[in-house]
């Protein structure tokens, strides 16, 4: 163990030997320096560092008070003549850590030691205390205590920061203020709690990581709850956006295996109803009898059979050769009927198979590079769409922005992101109840934003998307249409406006109007 | 109006008869349809007193012994057709047909279409027409 150091400032040399002679009979653990004057004092501490400074108060060339003015980090014993508490309480006030009073028979150095014992033990306590409030008065977590009904005793720094309260405003008061509607959870353990929210004054909630505990009396019982309370909020904002992150590429792995699936599938499917396409046909319109279907030839083959029966018709049960022709006309109506159905599904069929193949092949197509004209692409689409629009008794109204720029791309996309837009108001029209009077509209304007955004406008007074649906109409095979729609189309544009750096902005109000914005830079 | 008056088909092919009737059950028309085979068995029909007035009469052309326009012709003068309309159903596109027949007055004139279910519209339109259109009373 090391010894205790001392440095004795002491002018009096009976003092001094004195002070040596206790030392040594009491065989003291003492590593001491005795230094003469308040001049030798300072030179020794300059170079060195005591556990303990006893000084005298007249020191010939200074007194006891210089020792304490030299503000040092040892605990000071003052030592002052008998009748001199006065000094002694000045002394106290100045710092010193302890004081004794000599007495002629120079019994206080049997103190001594015990004093400076004491010093030093308090001293280590005071600098364990110290740093302890320090490191608790300055950590970035609010730590707050309470007493056992919650009222707040003691807060650090980092807490008044972070809940916006001074500190007489809060101590005092009952912690219930912290918390989310003024409910204290039960945090008990040595676990740190999460989904918790604290408020500020301000009532600003804020995500904590809490941990509880107890300050125990001198019985064992509890006594203090100490929090210490963590703001989580970046944290927290860390975690949701390295969550977003893992969705969208989820989202996009989803979307991949998705196309590759369809693409795949929908391949299979084609050449499945090709193949029935091609057979069905000849059945439905065959070429070597003026496009008639093959039951309408029986038929008529029938009826050329039972006119050369007429000539013998007295010879022939006339009445149950006409029921059975009947029943067979019947069964070949039926058979064309269905036939058509199942050629109708085969079309469609096909149709849908060609959308979701499309589809699969959006995320490999390349964004084109010849310059267009958005104007004159939306005249030629509403052209090419106009038969499918105004035979449903709507009306296109358009405006046109002049000199608008021109954006770089593939026309079959941009084609084909218009003609869905443009459809879908349609659909969107016809689904309107008959009793709702109204005219159906399709507005359509082209607008130059910010000098470098072409905006592309498609409005439609129909249906309307409910608030529930409108982050999902991108989602492949999302459709309210289970009769005409395949729930390809608009995930389709959205994948080509990406593929232009574009952006689609869809906004809508259930049962009054859909409005899509489709939006490009101009690129120099 | 039509109503619950009878019909009256003049008719020669079994075949084109039994259409006709089945066209007139997938329509639900209760009308009785009384069938005749050639035009003189219609005017027979007809002149005898005891059998009620039709309400309409359908009539093919070509038909043995006596065609659809030779049938009319006579039926007219004999006043045995008047305030009755008469339509014509045929295979015949001719138009020597056609104008011999609306020389003749008639109140229309269609092509028996290839298509059953087609021929059921036709149908339909005449009888709603037919049904719709009010006749003097006698």
């Amino acid at each position: 163990m090391k010894q205790d150091s001392i440095l004795l400032i002491e002018d009096n040399l009976i003092d001094q030997m004195a002070f040596k002679r206790m030392a040594k009979t009491q065989g003291l653990d003492l590593d001491y320096k005795i230094a003469g004057s308040f001049e030798e004092a300072k030179e020794i501490l300059e170079r060195e560092v005591f556990d303990v400074i006893v000084t005298d108060h007249n020191l010939g060339d200074g007194t006891g008070f210089d020792v304490l003015e030299l503000n040092r980090e040892e605990p000071i014993v003052f030592v002052t003549g008998g009748g001199d508490e006065e000094i002694a309480i000045r002394a106290m006030r100045n710092g010193a850590f302890d004081y004794l009073l000599k007495d002629p028979d120079l019994n206080y150095l049997k103190v001594l030691p015990m004093t400076v014992k004491n010093a030093i033990r308090l001293k280590s306590e005071s600098d364990l205390l110290d740093m302890l409030s320090h490191s608790i008065m300055s950590t970035k977590d609010s730590v707050y205590i309470t007493d056992l009904d919650g009222d707040i005793q003691f807060v650090n720094k980092a807490f008044l920061e972070t809940y916006d309260y001074l500190e007489e405003d809060i101590k005092g008061k009952n912690s219930r203020i912290l918390w989310e509607n003024e409910l204290i959870v039960d945090v008990e353990g040595d676990d740190w709690h999460e989904h918790i929210f604290h408020k500020t004054k301000g009532e600003t909630l804020f995500p904590v990581s809490i941990s509880e505990s107890f300050i125990l009396d001198k019985k064992g019982l509890r006594n203090k709850k100490v929090y210490v309370v963590r703001d989580i909020t970046t944290l927290k904002k860390a975690e949701d956006e390295l969550k977003e992150s893992q969705a969208k590429i989820l989202q996009l792995e989803k979307e991949s295996t998705e196309r590759q699936m369809a693409g795949g599938f929908a391949h299979e499917m084609r050449n499945a109803l090709a193949g029935a396409k091609l057979m069905l046909a000849p059945v439905l319109e065959d070429p070597e009898y003026h496009n008639k279907s093959k039951m309408l030839q029986n038929s008529e083959n029938l009826k050329q059979l039972f006119t050369l029966l007429q000539p013998q018709k007295e010879f022939l049960p006339m009445d149950s050769i006409l029921s059975l022709i009947q029943e067979i006309f019947e069964n070949e109506e039926k058979l064309d009927e269905i036939l058509r159905l199942v050629q109708k599904a085969t079309l469609r069929g096909l149709d849908i198979t060609k959308q979701i193949m499309d589809y699969s092949e959006v995320g490999k197509q390349k964004a084109g590079q010849e310059p267009i004209d958005f104007n004159l692409l939306l005249q030629d689409i509403l052209k090419m769409t106009d038969h499918q629009i105004s035979s449903n008794g709507i009306v296109v109204e358009t405006k046109f922005f002049d000199d608008l720029p021109k954006i770089n791309g593939d026309e079959s996309q941009f084609e084909s992101v218009f003609k869905n837009i443009i459809l879908n108001a349609k659909d969107a029209l016809l689904d309107i109840s008959l009793d709702k009077q109204l005219e159906k509209k399709i507005k359509i304007w082209t607008e130059l934003l910010e000098k470098d955004i072409v905006s592309i406008k498609i409005r439609d007074n129909g249906v309307g998307i409910p608030k529930k649906n409108i982050s999902r109409v991108y989602d492949a095979f999302f459709s309210t249409k289970p009769e005409t729609g395949t729930g390809l189309g608009l995930g389709m544009v959205k994948k080509i406006v990406n593929l232009y750096e574009g952006e689609l902005i869809i906004d809508s109000v259930e049962n009054e109007w859909t409005q899509f914005d489709v939006r490009f830079r101009v690129k120099v | 109006m039509l109503k619950n008056k009878d019909i009256l088909l003049i008719e020669d092919d079994s075949i084109d008869s039994m259409s006709f009737k089945r066209a007139l059950s997938e329509l639900g028309i209760k009308n009785k349809v009384r069938h005749v085979e050639n035009g003189e068995e219609g005017l027979a029909y007809l002149s005898n007193i005891e059998n009620s007035r039709p309400g309409i009469i359908f009539m093919d052309i070509n038909m043995p012994r006596m065609t659809g326009p030779e049938f009319l012709k006579i039926a007219l003068e004999k006043n045995l057709v008047s305030y009755i309309p008469v339509v014509v159903l045929t295979t015949s596109r001719e138009e020597k047909d056609k104008t011999e027949c609306f020389d003749l007055g008639v109140s229309g004139y269609m092509i028996k279409d290839i298509h059953f279910k087609d021929f059921v519209i036709t149908m339909k339109t005449i009888f709603d027409y037919w049904t719709l259109c009010d006749f003097p009373g006698l």
